[in-house]
This record gives structure tokens, sequence and C-alpha cells, in this order.
């Protein structure tokens, strides 16, 4: 438990009839990097607010840095900083005021490291905020919420409206060196493309349902691209249950298929193909990125495969 | 204490250029307003008065609305920051009182001051206590509450509260008078505003209990204090009312009333809202209508006599009921209040054109005399600090003769309220025109009027009963005048 930075059990918040998040158990180490994934109502930005108490859970429990959801105090955002997707900032002020203004509320303020962080994302300080661009604004605020060192880092959804090139900047300048600074960070993403390298742990909402956790490696060792060459074009729907659970997203191309395993191990592998396919000719199996492991899981016109 | 000094500074850098500038401005109106002599009813005196308030409410909107950024609303932003929220409460508290407290009270009572009035500590500390225990009432509840969200949105409808109310109380008071039921009904929509800006609030946030609940507390203090009729409070008077037979005119409907009220004194009688009922159909009060009975007679000294016979009636006014009128039998059920006044003499001075009366609560000064085959016009210009519940004072004027102990009891006061000016939220300037016929002084008005003093006349109400009225007469429209 004292390795870990945010965990739940059961968490649940409805509005109404509306469920936006049910039964969620999520664990992430501290240190670690997790990707909070899904499509947008899937819960993610209700998951956020209800870890930092800015929601009140309808029932389950949890703790983020060993304190209860329900007992957050404002001491506590000594340790934990949140980028909302939309920041709201202060427009008539500039991007130096603003960070003047907040720097006496945290008593671990690095100012160094606040001067470090404009320089490298090149913030222009001194403008007023209401004149810069959504992407320097972004920056601004993630400068706010990195300078005072944070034990726990809550992104949601940064990367929005932002350009590659802002992407890439925050993303080799910031969020790659989370690790060296002993940082947890949970960030909420439609898209892996830029952190795919640097996440150590996924999960996954669908309709407020946790539908994936695992920590990367393992999902990424355990999903493979499959192509499969037939003898001859066949209809191959699977008559085994067990087939259609593990495999997931094939397209056939006459005789050639291409399938996602998604337990795969080399000998199973094989012989759960050449079970359900008496004409394999041959077979050929390749890894997955981060991404393509997503869009398999995401499929709509599959089950996903479930948590192990 | 540091953080709340950062948070107040980082809201009063957001205020104070706007805040300068409103404050300039609303300044150089009020000593625009103070400088024009012009006794009468003057366009561009109106037209003054109404930007002053403009400029007012600017001001109290831009400090109350402006320095909640960042702060504002329900951004996660600044609630995920650590900044415990009795500090930031207590900052946006203090840059309250400063918005509030500093134009509102302090800023008017220098300027009282400069003026030459003395407001009577207890006023002041009265109009302070009333704004500042209401914010202080209200922010000491939302102190409880759990979400950031419902503190700052209790503080804001305090704050509009307190804004809205101060602007009608400064558009709509009255000195010595009852409001009017228009004017509550006003303060009324105030409150209704105040709910639909909590509403709003509401509609983008769950549920708010401790919201709500202070919220209906400030309504029921607000309520309980300016929309409950004053009760009696056990004035011995004996009083006898007989009607008189009701009078048709051409848009209402009179009924004259006498009155005997025992023991003789200073009395302020007003009638009641009850409609009158002409052959059943309800016939709508025009207002409330109120008379005064009495004179300074006594607080001169014995040896002073009234001009004229004392009055005796109060005329109340109905509007006539819709369709053709017939005939028919008169219902009224009502209940007169008659409140007990208290006189006594200021000062006094001759009366001449230009002659003025300088006291720490009113300041009064001739304007015109004008002495035609009609009588007497006599136009009186007077400055007044207005009273509240603690120093019920009012101000009034009579003419008196020294030399002849006399006093002019029978004439007709007017005074035209569009004039009145309210300089300040306590100070207002009014003009008051007083008739005399020729035929109402006991030798030539024109010879009595050569020892005639003007005398200043601080009213108090004191004590006041209900006295019910019944009237069951007859109406006959053919015997109108």
């Amino acid at each position: 438990m004292a390795d870990l930075a945010i965990t739940t059990q059961g968490l649940t918040r409805r509005f109404g009839h509306l469920t936006a998040l049910e039964n969620l158990d999520l664990s992430v180490k501290r240190g670690s990097f997790c990707a909070l994934l899904g499509p947008n109502g899937a819960g993610k930005s209700t998951t956020f607010r209800l870890l930092l108490g800015l929601l009140r859970p309808t029932e389950g429990e949890g703790q983020i840095l060993g304190t209860g959801l329900t007992s957050i105090r404002s001491e506590l955002f000594q340790q934990v900083a949140y980028l909302a997707d939309q920041p709201q900032l202060p427009r008539h002020v500039s991007a130096r005021g603003y960070l003047a203004y907040v720097r006496p509320f945290y008593r671990s303020w690095d100012a160094a490291l606040e001067q470090q962080l404009c320089e490298e994302l090149a913030v222009p300080v001194d403008r007023r905020i209401a004149t810069l661009s959504r992407g320097n604004r972004q920056k601004v605020a993630l400068i706010s919420c990195l300078a005072f060192r944070p034990r726990l880092l809550l992104l949601d959804e940064p990367f929005a409206g932002i350009d590659v090139a802002v992407r890439d900047q925050i993303v080799d300048s910031v969020l790659a060196g989370a690790g060296d600074r002993a940082m947890t960070v949970l960030l909420a993403s439609h898209d892996l493309d830029e952190i795919e390298r640097l996440v150590d742990q996924v999960v996954m909402l669908r309709e407020g349902r946790c539908c994936l956790q695992e920590p990367t490696d393992q999902l990424l060792n355990r999903f493979r691209r499959v192509f499969v060459q037939l003898r001859e074009p066949a209809a191959t729907t699977p008559a085994n249950p067990s087939f259609s659970e593990d495999w997931i997203q094939w397209r056939q191309d006459g005789a050639r298929l291409e399938l996602v395993h998604s337990h795969f191990d080399p000998a199973r592998t094989e012989r759960d193909l050449r079970q359900q396919l008496p004409n394999l000719e041959a077979l050929s199996t390749a890894p997955m990125s981060l991404r393509d492991v997503i869009a398999a899981v995401s499929s709509p016109t599959r089950r996903p495969a479930p948590c192990p | 204490m540091s953080l709340m000094v950062h948070q107040l500074r980082w809201d009063l850098r957001a205020v104070w250029p706007a805040g300068l500038v409103m404050l300039t401005l609303l300044l150089a109106k009020i000593w625009a307003l103070i400088s024009a002599d012009d006794g009468r009813r003057s366009d561009l005196l109106s037209v003054a008065q109404a930007d002053t308030y403009v400029i007012a409410a600017a001001w109290l909107v831009i400090a109350l609305w402006q320095p909640m950024r960042p702060n504002a609303g329900r951004e996660p932003d600044w609630r995920i920051r650590p900044l415990p929220r009795t500090t930031i409460a207590l900052a946006k508290l203090l840059l309250m009182l400063l918005a509030i407290v500093f134009p509102v009270h302090l800023a008017e009572l220098w300027l009282l001051r400069q003026l030459g009035f003395a407001l009577p500590p207890g006023e002041w500390i009265y109009g302070v206590a009333g704004s500042v225990g209401l914010i202080c009432g209200l922010s000491g509840i939302a102190l409880l509450v759990r979400r950031p969200a419902d503190l700052i949105g209790v503080l804001v409808t305090a704050g509009v509260l307190i804004a809205t109310e101060t602007m009608l109380a400064g558009f709509l008071i009255r000195t010595g008078e009852p409001l009017p039921p228009e004017i509550r009904g006003l303060r009324a929509l105030t409150l209704v505003v105040t709910a639909l800006v909590v509403g709003y609030g509401r509609l983008h946030n769950r549920s708010q209990t401790w919201l709500w609940i202070a919220f209906v507390a400030g309504l029921i203090v607000y309520l309980g204090l300016r929309l409950l009729p004053a009760a009696p409070s056990g004035l011995t008077v004996e009083a006898s009312v007989r009607a008189k037979t009701p009078v048709l005119h051409r848009l209402s409907i009179q009924l004259p009333l006498e009155l005997r009220l025992d023991p003789p004194g200073a009395y302020r009688v007003s009638s009641g809202d009850n409609p009158l009922l002409l052959d059943g159909v309800p016939a709508k009060p025009i207002g409330s209508q109120s008379a005064f009975f009495g004179d300074i007679t006594a607080s001169l000294g014995p040896e002073y006599r009234p001009t004229g016979p004392a009055r005796n009636s109060l005329r109340l006014l109905f509007s006539v009921p819709p369709g053709e009128l017939q005939a028919g039998p008169v219902t009224y059920r009502d209940s007169l209040r008659i409140t007990s006044r208290s006189l006594s003499v200021a000062g006094q001075v001759p009366l001449k054109e230009g002659a003025g009366l300088r006291t720490g609560r009113a300041h009064l000064a001739v304007q015109e005399i004008n002495l035609g085959e009609g009588g007497l016009e006599l136009v009186v210009r007077v400055d007044q600090v207005h009273t509240n519940l603690l120093s019920p004072h009012a101000w009034r004027f009579a003419l008196i003769h020294p030399a002849r102990r006399e006093v002019v009891r029978r004439h007709s006061t007017t005074r035209d309220w569009t004039s009145q000016l309210l300089v300040t939220r306590w100070h207002s300037r009014s003009t008051q025109v007083l008739r005399i016929g020729q035929d109402q002084m006991p030798i030539a008005l024109e010879r009595w009027l050569e020892g005639a003093e003007l005398v200043l006349v601080s009213v108090e109400s004191q004590a006041s009963r209900l006295v019910p009225v019944s009237v069951d007469a007859f109406l006959d429209p053919a015997g109108a005048p």
C-alpha cells in the first residue's frame, strides 16, 4: 500500500440516473507514469475530480498519497498538481504575474525550476495571458503545476488543441523528466502517440467502467499481431468460443488473414490457430505498439480483451 | 496571515484602477451636486444624480466581481491550490469590507463632516454594522461549508444583495415616512434577483444545502428588518373617528374622516391599505394618506398660540372602480396608525431671502419669499441627515412671530419629492413650499411677516397604536360636485 500513489476500491459516481464511473479499482505505483485512456464520456474527468476531492464518490473509497478521498484538505495540494483540460487562468495578468501569484502558496516552490521551465518552453512571460495562444497558456498552467515539484501530477487531456510542436516540447522538456523527479503522473488522453515511450501503466475506461488495467510491458508482451496465410480462401468464422475472446480485430484478404492475439504465447498461439484453421499454411507474428493495442481493444466490432 | 495579505493584494491590484476612476467620478459628482445651488427641480441635477448612482453601482459591481478572478466560479483550478478556505474567505471578506464600507460609509462620513453635518455615532455604527454584520454573518455560515464554490457563492450573493440594497436605499429612502408598497415590492424584487443568482449557481453544482440555509437565513433577516410592518408600541391616546359623507370626484372617491385625539399633542395619522367597498365593488386606496395633527406651540412655550384652528380631518382617497358608477352603499373597514411625535426647536432665524440655519443634522435656507394677492409662497431648501431605527429624527420647519407669540398653523406645505436630491446615502436635499392665504392670519399678512421667524423643528417618532375605522355610508354620484 505504501508504494501506491493512487488506490481506489469500487469507486463509483452517479449523477442522478447517469453513472459516470462504476466500480473503479485503480492502483498506481509511486513514481510511475500511468495513462488513463478512453473515449469522450468514458469517465476520465470524473475520475480526476473524484481523486482530487472535487466530487464525492457515490460509492467506494480511495486514497491519494495516503490520504482518503473524502478527507482531502488544502495541505495535500502542496504535493499534488492538477492540470485541467482547459485551465482557467486570469486573463488580465502576465504569465509572470500569475506565477508570482501562485508562488507563495507553495512551500516547495522552486524558483530556479520555474525559470528553467519558462526558458525551455519559451513562454513569453511578460505578455498578458489573454494575448497568449492556447498552447502558451497551457505551458503557463503546466509550469505552475510543476514548479513546486509535486509528488503527484494529474493531467487531464493536456494536449487537446495543442499543435504537434508544443506537444513534443512539453513531452521532451517536462514529462520525460518526471521519473527523475520521483513524480507520479496520471495522464488522461485520447492519443498515446507522444507519451507511449513514457507510460508504465495503462488504464482504459469505457462507459464508466474499467476495461483494461495493466503495466505497459506486460500489455505489449501479451498482444501480438498475427499474420496467417491459408492454403486457399475460406470462411474463417471460428467455431470455438475461446478463439473469439482471445482473438480480436481480424482482417481477411482472400487467403491472407491478419489478427490480434490478446494472450500471446508462441506455442499456444500456433496451436490455437491450427485447431481453428486446419488449412493454415504459414503464420508470422509482429509486436504491436501501445497505440495499436489500444486501438485493437477499442475496436467496436469485437469484444475487448478482459483484464487479466 | 501572509497568504491572506497576498490574496488581498492580488485582488486589490485587480480592481484599484477601476476603483480609483469610479471613486473620483463619484466624488466629483457628489461635489457637483452639493455645489449646485438650485432649490427647485432641475433636470440637470436629476441626470447628475442618476449618473452618481450608476457610477456607484458600477464600482460595487467591479469591486465585488472582479476580484473573484481567478478564483471565481466552479473551476477546479484554484480549488486544488493549497490555500486554506478560511484564508481565502477572510481575504475576500476584507476586500468586500474595503469595497463596501469605504465608499459607502467612510467616504460619506467624511463628506458629511466636510459639509458641516454631524452624523450621530449611533447612526454611523448602525449603518456600518448593518453592512458588515450581514457580510460576516453569511460568511460565517459559509465558512462551515466544505465546498469553496459554496463559500464564494454565498459571499457574492451577500455582496450583490448589499450592493443592490444600498443602491435602492439611495434611490428610495424617505425620511420619517413609511415605505410605500411599491418600494417594499422593489426590495422584495432585489431578493428575488438574488435568489435567481443563487439558483443559477446551483444549476451548475450539486446540492448545496449550506448555501441555501445561508441564503434563507439572510432572506429572513432581510425580510424581518425591511418588510414586516412596525408593530404598535403602546401609545395611550384616546381617538374617536367619525366619517363624513363620501364625495365623488372625477378620478377619486374621497372619504373624509374627522378625528379627535386626546390628550392634545403632535401626531401623525396614516391610513391603511384596505379597499373601500362601493356596493360590494372594491375601490383601491390611492397611496397611503397621512396627516400631521398638532403643532410646535407647546415646544415654544405656553405663551404661544396657533393662528388658526387645529387640523382635525384626514381625507382618504380611493380610485373610482371601472364602469358606470351607480349610487350605492359604501363600506370601509381598516385601521389608522396614530404615531405620537415629539417636537423640539433646533433653531430659528429671521425670515428673509437668503437666510439660513445650520445644525449638525439639518441645514435650512430661505430661497424665495413671494408675497402676492393670493398670499405667501415661501420656498425653503432643507438639507438633512437621514434617520434610521436608532435615531428616528425628521426635520420640518414652521413660521412663528415671536413678538406676537403666534405660530402659523393652518397652511399647506408641499414637498416636491421629485426634487429631492439624495446627495449621499445619508444626506438629502429637498425643496419645500409653504403657502399661506391672506385670510388665514389674524392681521394683514404683510405686516405679520415683518417680525416673522423661521423655526427648524426636529420631529421624532415615538409610540404608536392602531385605531379601527368602520364606515357605513351611502354614495350618490348624482350629488357629486
